[in-house]
């Protein structure tokens, strides 16, 4: 994997984390330099070593941020305002303020990053099966939260304008 | 303002499914003409469509930024990587450094080794004229040197002024000081293991340990004293402390090695826990020049 792909990766892991495209992307740049700095030898983890750097630099930023007061982003990316379309935006604004942190992670590392399930086992340190779990309860929980339908057309076969 | 944002994007969602439940057909229709605008493909599975959101709310992160950064970081790793080819193992690195050793360093220990081997057939002090003193005696008083010497060799890079500029370069002042260390480290504890072998058996000389101790504890509080004055002294003038210090304590080495009174007094076990003691004090002095260089730049 090059170095422009791991760099995108960990961008959309770090505004997931934050919620600011600004400070995502510092912390992507410093998340990098921490690892060359670490001296990494290849074993074949090197991914999951930068999302562990990028996570700790996260809890870090986060708690430095409540620390000197400095509102988050309403935990919404960017306030809600990067998504023109509103159903994105609702579902958006679901996620990020009715999942935990673990939950996001996992559906970022999942779905956005799509990366292996060993990678994500090992990155939350759980098992497949609690893996497919969670992922089904949280797909569950977001179903229910949105009333089911914003995305049920293919299941309801019903044609747009008599979704909803 | 952006929570009423939220809200009011929120009361419109409701609203508009809420307004669709009461009509139906091609009225439906029209009055979700805004919101039925947004909604996703439906073809999508709500699995494509979940990763889609998440995709597209971050964004791509600004080109030339990530740009300037992927170059900068690139050149980093190609620098490190060349470091890191570079470098030598520890021991490879410690026998490099053999040849810039100074010559009269390995002229002292040349002339300790020779002396000793010429005592084995003639009595040195009756040849130097010092009386009854003993062969083991005027060795040991010479330890001293041998180990100023060593200690003045350590601190070669500060006495000439190029302290800053080796912990600047490649090779660090720490990795340097540590080769030159271990370097005349390893020569004079094969010169002391010799210099045991041949004056230990020496009736007298109250065995090995003994001899060890008597030879090592001139050569282990020289090195304590010069590497203290070496690493808090001003450079160039520590070469005159530190001489006077090792020919103070030569004089003492011998004035109490050839002193029947003063040998009484001092037993084995006194020797040996001295030596231990010194020992002791010595790495740990070498272990704060070794961190020295992490305190200058701090």
């Amino acid at each position: 994997m090059d170095i422009e792909e791991q760099y995108d990766k960990i961008y959309r892991f770090c505004f997931y984390r934050v919620g600011n495209r600004q400070l995502a992307e510092d912390l992507t740049q410093e998340t990098f330099l921490r690892f060359l700095d670490s001296r990494y030898k290849e074993s074949g983890k090197q991914m999951g070593y930068l999302y562990t750097i990028a996570g700790n630099l996260c809890s870090d930023e986060v708690k430095r941020l409540r620390w000197t007061e400095v509102p988050l982003d309403e935990n919404m990316p960017d306030g809600g305002r990067f998504c023109e379309n509103l159903i994105d935006r609702v579902f958006l604004e679901t996620i990020m303020q009715r999942l935990t942190e673990d939950e996001r992670d996992l559906l970022v590392l999942r779905y956005v990053n799509e990366e292996p399930d060993s990678l994500i086992c090992r990155q939350m340190n759980i098992s497949r099966f609690a893996l497919y779990r969670k992922i089904a309860s949280i797909r569950r929980r977001v179903d229910q939260w949105m009333g089911g339908e914003m995305y049920g057309r293919k299941r309801t076969g019903k044609r747009p304008g008599e979704i909803l | 303002m952006a929570e009423k944002e939220q809200e009011k994007d929120r009361a419109r969602y409701y609203e508009a499914r809420e307004s669709c439940s009461e009509c139906s057909g091609e009225e439906k229709s029209r009055n979700l003409t805004g919101v039925m605008e947004s909604l996703p493909d439906p073809e999508m599975s709500r699995r494509a469509y979940m990763a889609e959101i998440l995709k597209k709310a971050p964004g791509r992160p600004d080109y030339k930024r990530k740009d300037d950064f992927i170059r900068y970081y690139k050149s980093l790793e190609y620098a490190q990587t060349k470091y890191e080819n570079h470098k030598d193992s520890a021991v490879i690195f410690i026998i490099r450094q053999f040849p810039y050793i100074s010559w009269y360093v390995w002229g002292i220990t040349l002339l300790v080794l020779l002396i000793c081997v010429v005592s084995l057939t003639r009595p040195i002090p009756i040849a130097l004229n010092l009386g009854s003193v003993e062969n083991g005696t005027v060795i040991a008083a010479m330890m001293p040197f041998v180990s100023l010497f060593a200690v003045l060799e350590s601190f070669r890079s500060k006495r000439y002024g190029i302290f800053e500029l080796e912990t600047a370069a490649l090779y660090s002042f720490r990795g340097i000081y540590f080769a030159r260390v271990a370097c005349i480290g390893m020569v004079h504890l094969l010169l002391i293991i010799f210099l045991i072998i041949i004056l230990g058996r020496v009736p007298g000389w109250g065995g090995y340990m003994m001899t060890a101790a008597m030879l090592t504890v001139p050569y282990l509080l020289t090195a304590v004293v010069n590497t203290v004055i070496c690493r808090s002294g001003p450079g160039r003038k520590d070469v005159y402390v530190c001489t006077g210090s090792a020919i103070v304590i030569s004089v003492l080495t011998m004035l109490i090695l050839s002193s029947p009174d003063i040998s009484m007094i001092l037993k084995p076990e006194i020797w040996i826990s001295i030596m231990i003691l010194l020992a002791v004090i010595y790495i740990s002095e070498i272990r704060r020049t070794w961190n020295q260089e992490a305190l200058s730049w701090s």
